[in-house]
């Protein structure tokens, strides 16, 4: 589910992380204040964040169906540390992902925390696992728990994927497609996903029980103060995205419209402004940026770009090699 | 310099770990603390840097007593080198590692430059410096190990098996280190041999009690005591 | 399995790689963080059909790879791990995108072939510029870094140990893992029935070395908050690269060089 910067408009990037600051913001206060907080906790979510970052590496075989399958471990992490170190562990995992494992972009870094560390923690663990099992701590609620908060927040989060995809413009693939396509993967996936960590949790809770019950105590967000959350992040999000897209659509296509005026673009440049105006309303309100780009580039212009486009490319390799050959030489010399 | 006085650790599951200890370490003693497993070294180690807590009896460092209030002081004043530097080793790499403990105790950029070069000269580990700890060899490791814990400069030193772990060359290369190391030293370990070559004195605990304190000759020699007491 | 040792390999070749001394490793860590953000987010803000626009953009992953002795090999099991999706997003577009949109040699080029071009060019982008980041610098200058960029004590010191840890993590799963395939001739994986105490057990074993490591943390006064040196400021040439670059990178993202040179010939 991680999210490359490729299929990401700046726009959309910039929103989830955004977003994701202010809840990895909001969840470090909420340590700081608690004071059943261990600081014992820090070292313990670093080895245990270790460990889950290899353990989404283990194959384990779904019988009948000759596949594999892999854990994600947010819900185990925020059963085992509370919804708010979770999420900072979660996030720091993926942050090493990205960076040393290109798994996941540099822009997509606030979308992937958001669909794979908020959801979690902020909806998935308090509004189902932890209303299941704070009735008793049972094997059966264990279980039932974990697969119900496994699936769903995989789901909302798969469903995150799409909506960030949609909105960033870059794909063609029709939204019930997309969704078509995501869903059902990801309920697959969560039903295994779910069974497995359930296995795991009721293995701890078994060996160590001081551990889930330790972190069941910690404050996570009530019910009421959920929906407040949910709205804020909500409304917030929505403003967000209007003022990015007004920014990124107005400010390099106002500078184009002019620089086209400079050097006497003419028509299509104008035609092209009004364009800009309809094109912003649209974004507000669609999640499907429109097609109408594709009157931009003509049979001319694509034919120049060919010939520009081959000599850059090979300019840029004869750089590359002139360095290389340089630094040999360099090297040799000594 | 040191003053155990009656301790006794009981765990919360009922297991006494130490029962009734009295124990006076003196300055620039090297005492190897030896016993079978389970009889408790590792646990009276702790208690000393207060990480286990104490259910009765007092230790007193230099006059300070170990509660709760002067955990700061005494954990500066006595370092312990863990059995597993893994567990040790929590830095990206050496240098902000050996650095870790003067920057907590305060001391500014400069001090904690001054000490962490002195005490990797000491212990021949400059070229370690740039290190990220999942390079080092098990000798390596536990070198930095006690380079973090020199670096707060402290009065006495706890070693938890500083042998295990190495290979016998590594092992051969950490005696002279020992004695050259300019503090109180208790040695919790399994290794006779080394307790025989550099400590100037042998503890012997069985159950969590004393149960021999002496020179390593007339500890050691005495094969009936060893043998009764697990080893 | 292979994964894991896959995982083990990567990570201790990139930080050999890191510990190099070129030009590039020697920059400001806020100098590259900055200008590498910069380049993704400018790669990612050109449309979807662009390609020769981003053209010249290839010049700063090409230069700076050489210029930092950044292996290929890294590169391409990055590109390996970012680029199916991308290409299977962009696959939709041909399906969906049929319209031709310019005809080369003879041949029609639909709007959705572009665009799988253009996705599959910006991914290859994007990607050389993280790894040129994380490639020439120090784990121990990402942590500084991020402290004078005001994050959280906490919240470093979390990924600095995770970094540490994952070596350790790594090798005791995989070390289970071959204790159990030993006696477990025929399955490639771990059962299902078998991952609730293969899990639980390392997760078990992590709980409690991290509380040795906490205590060992103590010991030394830790006391909840850590005093990170942050970095030195970047020096004012620098500023002046960054500022450069940023024009640069501005102009290149709104006027489209090959064209211009394209239609000059």
């Amino acid at each position: 589910m991680h999210m490359a910067d490729a299929l990401l408009s700046p726009s959309v990037g910039l929103v989830m992380a955004a977003v994701t600051i202010g809840a990895i913001a909001y969840s470090v206060n909420k340590i700081k204040k608690d004071e059943s907080f261990d600081e014992k906790k820090i070292p313990v979510m670093a080895v245990s964040g270790a460990f889950i970052f290899a353990a989404q590496m283990i194959n384990f075989t779904i019988p009948g169906t000759g596949s594999s399958g892999h854990i994600g471990g947010g819900i185990l992490l925020a059963a085992l540390l509370g919804p708010f170190p979770a999420l900072l562990t979660m996030a720091a995992v993926l942050i090493i992902q990205c960076l040393f494992f290109a798994d996941g972009g540099l822009l997509a870094l606030g979308a992937n925390i958001f669909n794979m560390g908020v959801i979690v923690s902020f909806v998935s663990y308090p509004l189902i696992f932890k209303p299941i099992v704070s009735k008793g701590l049972t094997p059966k609620r264990i279980t039932l728990a974990t697969i119900a908060a496994v699936v769903i927040g995989l789901q909302l989060g798969a469903f995150s994927v799409v909506l960030e995809t949609m909105a960033s413009g870059i794909t063609e693939l029709p939204f019930h497609v997309f969704l078509l396509l995501m869903q059902p993967i990801h309920l697959a996936i969560g039903l295994t996903e779910g069974v497995v960590t359930a296995a795991v949790l009721c293995f701890i809770y078994s060996m160590r029980p001081e551990i889930m019950e330790g972190a069941l105590t910690n404050k996570s967000i009530g019910s009421k103060s959920i929906k407040k959350v949910l709205i804020a992040l909500g409304i917030f999000t929505i403003l967000l995205a209007a003022g990015f897209s007004l920014l990124a659509s107005s400010f390099p296509d106002g500078l184009e419209w002019a620089i086209g005026n400079i050097t006497g673009g003419g028509e299509i440049e104008k035609a092209g402004n009004v364009y800009n105006v309809f094109g912003k309303i649209q974004e507000l309100f669609a999640f499907m940026p429109d097609y109408s780009l594709k009157t931009n580039p003509e049979q001319g212009t694509s034919l120049a770009g060919i010939i520009g486009g081959t000599l850059t490319l090979v300019l840029a390799g004869v750089t590359g090699i002139v360095i290389n050959v340089m630094k040999k030489r360099k090297v040799a010399k000594r | 310099m040191i003053k155990i006085e009656g301790l006794k650790i009981k765990y919360s599951d009922g297991n006494t770990a130490i029962d009734d200890v009295t124990l006076h370490i003196n300055e620039g003693d090297t005492v190897a603390v030896i016993g079978a497993n389970g009889a408790g070294k590792s646990t009276l180690l702790m208690s000393l840097v207060g990480i286990v807590p104490i259910t009765e009896g007092t230790v007193t460092v230099d006059n300070l007593m170990l509660e709760k209030s002067t955990l700061a002081k005494i954990r500066q004043k006595i370092g312990l080198v863990f059995q597993n530097p893994d567990d040790q080793l929590f830095m990206t790499h050496v240098y902000e590692d050996i650095a870790f403990g003067p920057r907590n105790y305060g001391a500014s950029e400069a001090e904690v430059r001054e000490r962490v070069e002195k005490v990797m000269k000491q212990l021949d580990i400059k070229h370690l410096a740039r290190r990220l700890p999942s390079k080092l060899s098990g000798g390596e490791k536990r070198m930095v190990a006690i380079a973090g814990v020199l670096a707060m400069e402290p009065v006495l030193m706890l070693f938890d098996e500083p042998t295990s772990f190495l290979d016998p060359r590594s092992r051969r290369n950490l005696l002279p280190v020992f004695t050259k190391l300019p503090v109180t030293k208790v040695i919790a370990t399994h290794d006779l041999e080394m307790a025989a070559t550099i400590c100037n004195r042998v503890v012997i605990l069985q159950n969590g009690r004393v149960v021999a304190d002496g020179t390593p000759e007339t500890v050691l020699q005495n094969k009936e005591l060893l043998e009764s007491a697990g080893l | 399995m292979t994964m894991l040792s896959k995982a083990t390999y990567g990570f201790h070749n990139l930080e050999n790689i890191a510990e190099g001394e070129t030009i590039i490793h020697r920059l400001n860590p806020l100098t590259k963080t900055i200008t590498t953000f910069l380049y993704v987010v400018i790669v990612v803000s050109f449309d979807r059909y662009s390609i020769s626009g981003l053209l010249p953009f290839v010049f700063y992953p090409v230069v700076f790879m050489s210029l930092g002795e950044i292996p290929l090999k890294p590169l391409l099991s990055r590109l390996a791990i970012a680029l199916p999706f991308c290409i299977f997003a962009g696959a939709a577009n041909v399906i969906f995108d049929q319209e031709t949109m310019l005809i080369l040699l003879g041949v029609p080029i639909s709007f959705g072939l572009v665009s799988l071009a253009s996705i599959a060019l910006k991914a290859g982008l994007t990607v050389m510029a993280v790894l040129i980041l994380i490639a020439t610098t120090k784990m121990q200058a990402i942590s500084r870094q991020l402290i004078r960029l005001k994050v959280p004590t906490i919240f470093v010191l979390l990924i600095s140990m995770i970094y540490r840890y994952i070596s350790v993590a790594l090798e005791e799963t995989i070390n289970m893992y071959m204790a159990y395939s030993l006696r477990s001739p025929h399955s490639k994986g771990i059962k299902i029935k078998d991952m609730g105490s293969f899990v639980g057990q390392l997760l078990l074993r992590s709980f409690d070395r991290g509380e040795r490591v906490y205590f060992a943390m103590k010991c030394r006064g830790f006391s909840g908050d850590y005093k990170y040196v942050p970095t030195p400021e970047p020096p004012a040439l620098e500023w002046l690269y960054m500022i450069s670059f940023t024009a640069l990178a501005v102009i290149l993202r709104l006027v489209n060089i090959p064209d211009l040179i394209g239609s000059i010939i």
